[in-house]
């Protein structure tokens, strides 16, 4: 238990150091939101008037405080620009990135697992070669390159997926999968590569342990050893890495949904940037940094209770 | 575990992640005896293409000027999504530019941004992570708690925010790269660095009398720089991702300058007429990328020591 509070404190520390450096330093960044509202052409007092109206006119570190003490009770203050509420607009965007996250892991998860076992089962042989080969190919396409290719093939060739929109799950359950086909393939696609890839490798170490020669001796079938004995051990570094390509997936998600047009929070990140809406950028990347230091948090805990070897050293002092 | 977590967080900030150095990071006692730990030593042919499409379009960004190939800004002066032909090898874009040329032109940006960047990032990040690695102390825990806090923050929404704000010239883009390339780059310095700190030469030469300086710079740096050079070159792949996907975006360098991310984003408008045109940029993106990951995948193994052949 030392181990879990020690590890929320430091968690509590990146957190506070995260959102004050996002805050400070967006807000020292050139550009100013006023005469992006007003114009170039704005007289001094209606810029004075503006800043006092948007509470811009208190020093940075006084604004923080204000930002930091309203979004603990749960407001995020709302936009310069279109003056809406900055949580509802993450309230109806956040569901649309997790679902394309989720379907994302499902397809990664998918492809990995049987072939990652399958190639360790029988390292450097036909199998294995072509599929750590596509792996490495499949980890040097960059996500927006891979985006294009099939948006090519399947939106304008086959035209079987709509290469852009968004389609609500309670509109259209079908054609919500429809339209999120392409843009989680294409980020299943990248994450498949790297979990192939750790899962092969732990699986290859994990199959020359002394209990699964035991198991082969005793006559058990190779199907049951491969699932039932040496898939779990084999998980460690797979659910570490998981849960830090998640959580780069918050954030890293943004140009997938940017591409194909997915109202997330990414594309409203990319959204305000494009229309200089300070507030609203603060506020996504606070919020995207906290999800990812959070999944990080999560997954350095649940890794101690998945290994009980971690678990056993971790407990004991 | 430790530094391939770091080098996970670098790629994170990539689009695509490039694990392939995650996977099997050096000594992990697992691999040992498995037969693709039976790599020769040797770099064999793929290696020798790869590095060789790596100097090729350097020389190419570096010589672009002179090549006898035609304006890559020019508008107006040909005809609009021409195929390949032998006047315009690669064919012309939508606005009639001659695609041949803008992809030598795009490179000058992708390739700068990613070595310049990495290049700042291994003389920061590489400085602090020998000294804390070699120090250890009260230094090294100062400078590991900023290092965690750094890499915590989702590095590619950053770079976007600030390079959106700052602004979209060839030195503010290289600049924020190079500063977010320092954490993780420290990661593995000091890491390698911890390796090599406690082994008997460094001993022998402090016995002798040196001083620190001189331990680092004579004993610790020699045998950090090659994985560092194999390491950096991944690096440097994982940038020039990332500047694509900012130009791609359109926050990186303005046009009429030639980008490659730019280029994608040109031809993902034409894409049902004129395929061709975000295929050249893609393809030259891609291939640049593969080798300089399969370069540095290559070199790491290359350079690894093993300690069963000590």
């Amino acid at each position: 238990m030392r181990f879990v509070a020690a590890r929320l404190a430091q968690l509590v520390i990146v957190l506070i150091a995260v959102s004050a450096v996002s805050f400070l330093l967006l807000n020292r960044l050139p550009g100013n939101p006023i005469i992006t509202l007003l114009g170039p052409a704005a007289t001094p007092e209606a810029v004075a008037q503006l800043s006092r109206q948007l509470g811009l006119d208190k020093p940075a570190w006084l604004r923080y405080f204000i930002w930091m003490g309203n979004l603990l009770h749960g407001d995020l203050g709302s936009s310069y620009v279109n003056h809406q509420s900055v949580g509802t607009a993450l309230k109806q965007r956040l569901p649309v990135t997790l679902e394309l996250l989720v379907l994302s892991q499902i397809i990664a998860l998918a492809i990995s697992l049987p072939l990652g076992v399958l190639s360790a089962l029988r390292p450097n042989r036909f199998l294995d070669r072509l599929s750590s080969g596509a792996a490495f190919g499949l980890l040097s396409i960059p996500g927006f390159i891979l985006a294009e290719l099939l948006v090519y093939l399947f939106a304008v060739h086959y035209n079987m997926f709509p290469a852009t929109g968004y389609v609500h799950l309670t509109d259209d359950p079908l054609g919500n999968l429809r339209s999120l086909t392409l843009p989680s393939v294409t980020l299943g696609l990248g994450s498949m590569a790297v979990y192939m890839r750790v899962l092969r490798s732990d699986m290859i170490a994990t199959l020359q342990q002394d209990f699964i020669t035991m198991a082969r001796s005793k006559g058990l079938p190779t199907w049951w050893i491969l699932l039932r004995h040496a898939l779990r051990p084999s998980t460690f570094t797979l659910v570490t890495v998981g849960g830090l390509n998640v959580g780069a997936l918050l954030g890293g998600a943004f140009i997938v949904e940017y591409i194909f047009q997915v109202p997330g929070v990414g594309l409203l990140t990319i959204n305000s940037i494009y229309a200089r809406d300070y507030l609203v950028v603060t506020d996504t990347t606070v919020l995207v940094a906290t999800g990812f230091v959070v999944v990080n948090f999560l997954v350095d805990i649940l890794y101690t209770f998945l290994d009980p070897r971690v678990r056993s050293a971790r407990f004991a002092s | 575990m430790r530094d391939s977590q770091a080098e996970s967080q670098l790629t994170g900030a990539a689009v695509v992640a490039t694990a392939p150095v995650v996977a099997a990071p050096p000594g992990v006692n697992g691999a040992a005896g498995v037969p693709s730990a039976y790599v020769a030593r040797r770099l064999g042919p793929a290696f020798w293409v790869s590095a060789g499409w790596v100097g090729l379009i350097i020389l190419l960004a570096l010589t672009a000027g002179f090549l006898p190939l035609q304006d890559p800004t020019a508008i107006g002066d040909n005809a609009p999504r021409l195929g390949p032909t032998a006047g315009h090898l690669l064919g012309t874009d939508e606005l009639g530019r001659d695609l041949l040329a803008r992809v030598i032109f795009g490179s000058r940006t992708s390739l700068t941004v990613g070595f310049f960047a990495i290049a700042f990032g291994i003389l920061v990040g590489g400085g602090l992570g020998m000294i804390g690695g070699y120090f250890g102390g009260r230094l090294d825990t100062l400078l590991n708690g900023f290092g965690t806090i750094l890499l915590a923050f989702p590095a590619l929404i950053f770079l976007l925010t600030v390079v959106a704000f700052l602004g979209q010239n060839l030195f503010d883009v290289t600049f924020t790269l190079g500063i977010l390339s320092i954490a993780p780059i420290a990661r593995v310095i000091r890491a390698n660095t911890i390796i090599y700190a406690n082994r008997e030469f460094v001993l022998a030469a402090r016995a002798l009398g040196a001083r620190s300086h001189r331990v680092l710079l004579r004993e610790i740096v020699p045998n950090v720089v090659p994985t560092a050079f194999a390491f950096s070159l991944v690096a440097v792949a994982v940038v020039i991702v990332a500047e694509g996907a900012l130009s791609f975006l359109g926050l990186s360098v303005q046009p009429p300058t030639p980008t490659w991310g730019g280029m994608i984003a040109e031809g993902g408008q034409v894409l049902a007429q004129a395929p061709l045109v975000a295929l050249w940029p893609s393809l030259a993106m891609f291939i640049t990328v593969l080798a300089l990951n399969f370069v540095g995948d290559r070199l790491q193994t290359y350079f690894e020591v093993r300690e069963g052949g000590l």
